[in-house]
């Protein structure tokens, strides 16, 4: 479905119709004036040829010869409003002004008014017989119709840019609530669901609120209950599993050989993946439940030290393992300090558990960790699925296959990156990981020292 | 060396104590906060093995009780808590090292005799009396140069000894390093084993200060 905009299919409405009103208006402005200007040159037309019957009469009885006369008033160049002509009983034209035509207007003449041709006509009769046909053009009238209505009009037509400018502030005004409450929700994320501000809103917009917010507490109820479940059941899980480890090795550790020794030994092996599957499940469900949303700035180094110091006790480890020194004196990180915890023990594991030779970590110049180790080049179209779920370097290899997704959630919820390199870069074998957090400013007081 | 384990969960806690003991420590299990206590003002244990979620509250508590009063015992922190803040908070309390379940039995045991040499003043675990060269992380003993096979109450023996290598220890601080609360101790336990002893490192590994105690052999005892 395509997007629309409530401003602007308001907008377009209520131009439409305010247009067709408008319009109408128009139409019966006109139609009224024509009606009303109409009355008006009528009533002047037939006041003129009511004057001017007795006159005329007055003029004819001076004259008596009967001779047929022009009027010759004024410039005869001078355009004449209004004609008339002067006829007896028997039609016969006796005067006419100057640019009255020679034939009579209306013949027989009869009293009233009457159309003919671009005239306009009111023919008055005397007692005596006589009739006068006093005649304006019809052009006259449109042309004092027009000028009054082009005067009317201009004006308007002139605000209608004027007009859509207002319209267009007030829809903006209108809609400036809903694009506040848009701000607001775009701020909303899991980290974030403090509620929607319910007060000041309009009446349309308050139950969106309302309810929205009723949604982001049951979303924050479930993502609590989904947080405490992870926390609880790390320690429900990980105390049985603890116990059952301890009295397999012990167990196995007593049979001293033979096939029972070689199943309690195998049930050690199980036992032994069986938590380090259960740790990681344990800390994606962790990562997932939005455990890294959370931002507090801390210092990371200690953190590191103490994820390296306790790898190193693996005695396996413990050589191939180097810190590049050199670094910062504290590197201040704004997340979540269990989270980071998880993903950098995570990528040490890996490197550890998926490299050859020497594992390198070093703090990159801008706050980012670098955690590179040798082996051969990861391919391309492996390099692609290696932070999905339950993808291992090797098929076979060890590792539960969800190390890099539960680093990859918690650097996407952290506002963070994971960027993977292989060949590690600077070198032409190997798998570097990069991981970014959002860098903090030192807090100059308040969290003290960490001994670690 | 006598240890004293707090752990709630039965099963996990017979398991480490049975694996302790057969590598020749004396172990006092406790499910409780307040038993603990009780049981530390009486012995004098040379290591806290520490659950943190007990019934009757945080081992943490007791862990900064014990620093505040100037106990520096060293104590390994055992807990299904394995977030970062949560070893932090352990190690700032004071204990000497983290382990979080589920963890490896062998793993506790390095870690434990890494704790102890640290005490000890010397992290290095050979230790060499005269002829006798002894590794305290391998449980290896050599005289001259030829293999020596331990029991594990020798070792533990042996452990007391090099603690305090220039003083003499008693025979009923041996048998407290040796015997947990309730094991039947035979009145000459001691001597068997010094006996023993003697037989496989030769007669200078240990000397006896009659009617104090037992002391290191003559050649001076010290690490490379």
């Amino acid at each position: 479905m395509s997007r629309w905009s409530i401003a602007r299919r308001l907008g377009a409405l209520i131009g439409l119709v305010l247009g067709a009103l408008w319009l109408l208006a128009v139409a019966a402005t006109t139609f009224n004036m024509r009606y009303e200007t109409g009355e008006l040159f009528d009533g002047a037309l037939q006041e003129a040829a009511e004057r001017l019957l007795p006159l005329a009469e007055a003029h004819l009885t001076l004259l008596r010869d009967g001779a047929v006369g022009v009027e010759e008033i004024g410039d005869p160049a001078d355009e004449e409003y209004l004609l008339y002509q002067v006829l007896d009983a028997s039609g016969r034209l006796l005067l006419r002004s100057h640019q009255a035509p020679a034939q009579a207007f209306v013949l027989p003449p009869q009293a009233g008014f009457a159309d003919s041709g671009p005239f306009r006509i009111y023919t008055a009769l005397s007692d005596s017989g006589l009739a006068i046909e006093v005649a304006d053009r019809q052009e006259h009238r449109d042309e004092a119709l027009y000028g009054s209505l082009l005067w009317l009009l201009a004006p308007l037509l002139a605000l209608l840019p004027l007009a859509a400018l207002a319209l267009w502030w007030t829809l903006r005004q209108a809609t400036r609530p809903i694009l506040a409450l848009q701000a607001q929700l775009g701020e909303r994320h899991g980290g974030n669901l403090t509620p929607l501000p319910e007060a000041g809103l309009p009446d349309e917009l308050a139950p969106v609120a309302q309810d929205v917010n009723l949604l982001l507490a049951r979303l924050e109820r479930a993502l609590a209950g989904e947080r405490a479940f992870a926390a609880n059941s790390a320690h429900e899980l990980r105390t049985p599993i603890a116990a059952a480890l301890a009295q397999a090795q012990l167990l196995a550790g007593q049979l001293a050989s033979g096939q029972q020794a070689a199943r309690a030994a195998s049930l050690v092996v199980s036992l032994q993946r069986l938590a380090r599957l259960v740790e990681k499940l344990l800390q994606l469900a962790r990562a997932e439940s939005g455990a890294a949303l959370a931002r507090e700035p801390f210092d990371a180094l200690p953190v590191l030290r103490l994820l390296l110091d306790e790898a190193k006790r693996r005695p396996e480890v413990a050589d191939r393992l180097r810190f590049e020194a050199g670094g910062p004196a504290a590197l201040w990180l704004d997340g979540d300090i269990d989270a980071w915890g998880i993903a950098v023990q995570n990528l040490l594991d890996n490197a550890l558990a998926h490299g050859t030779g020497e594992v390198l970590v070093r703090l990159l110049p801008g706050g980012a960790l670098s955690i590179a180790n040798g082996g051969p080049v990861v391919p391309p179209e492996l390099m692609a699925r290696l932070t999905a779920r339950f993808t291992r370097g090797q098929a076979r290899g060890p590792g539960s296959g969800l190390g890099l997704a539960i680093v990859e959630a918690i650097a996407q919820q952290s506002g963070g990156s994971l960027t993977l390199h292989s060949p590690a870069r600077g070198s032409d074998e190997g798998f570097e990981a990069i991981l970014a957090l959002p860098l903090a400013s030192a807090p100059t007081q308040g969290a003290g020292p960490l001994r670690v | 060396m006598r240890i004293l384990l707090v752990e709630d969960e039965d099963t996990l806690a017979e398991a480490v104590a049975e694996h302790i003991r057969g590598e020749g420590h004396a172990v006092d299990c406790v499910a409780r906060l307040d038993d603990a206590a009780a049981a530390l003002s009486a012995v004098d244990y040379g290591l806290l093995l520490l659950d943190l979620q007990l019934p009757d509250g945080q081992g943490l508590e007791l862990l900064r009780r014990l620093r505040r009063a100037g106990d520096r015992r060293p104590v390994i922190i055992l807990t299904a808590r394995d977030q970062v803040r949560d070893r932090i908070a352990g190690l700032d309390a004071g204990a000497d090292d983290y382990l979080v379940k589920p963890f490896d039995l062998a793993e506790l045991s390095a870690r434990l005799g890494a704790v102890a040499r640290r005490y000890a003043g010397d992290p290095s675990p050979l230790r060499h009396v005269g002829p006798v060269t002894l590794d305290l992380a391998s449980h290896r003993a050599s005289l001259a140069g030829e293999r020596v096979e331990l029991t594990a109450r020798e070792w533990a023996l042996v452990e007391a000894l090099l603690r305090r290598p220039d003083a003499v220890v008693t025979k009923s601080q041996l048998e407290d390093t040796l015997y947990a609360f309730g094991a039947e101790v035979e009145s000459n336990a001691v001597e068997v084993h010094v006996s023993r002893l003697r037989k496989k490192l030769g007669r200078d590994f240990v000397v006896t200060q009659r009617g104090l105690g037992y002391r290191l052999g003559s050649g001076e005892a010290g690490s490379t």
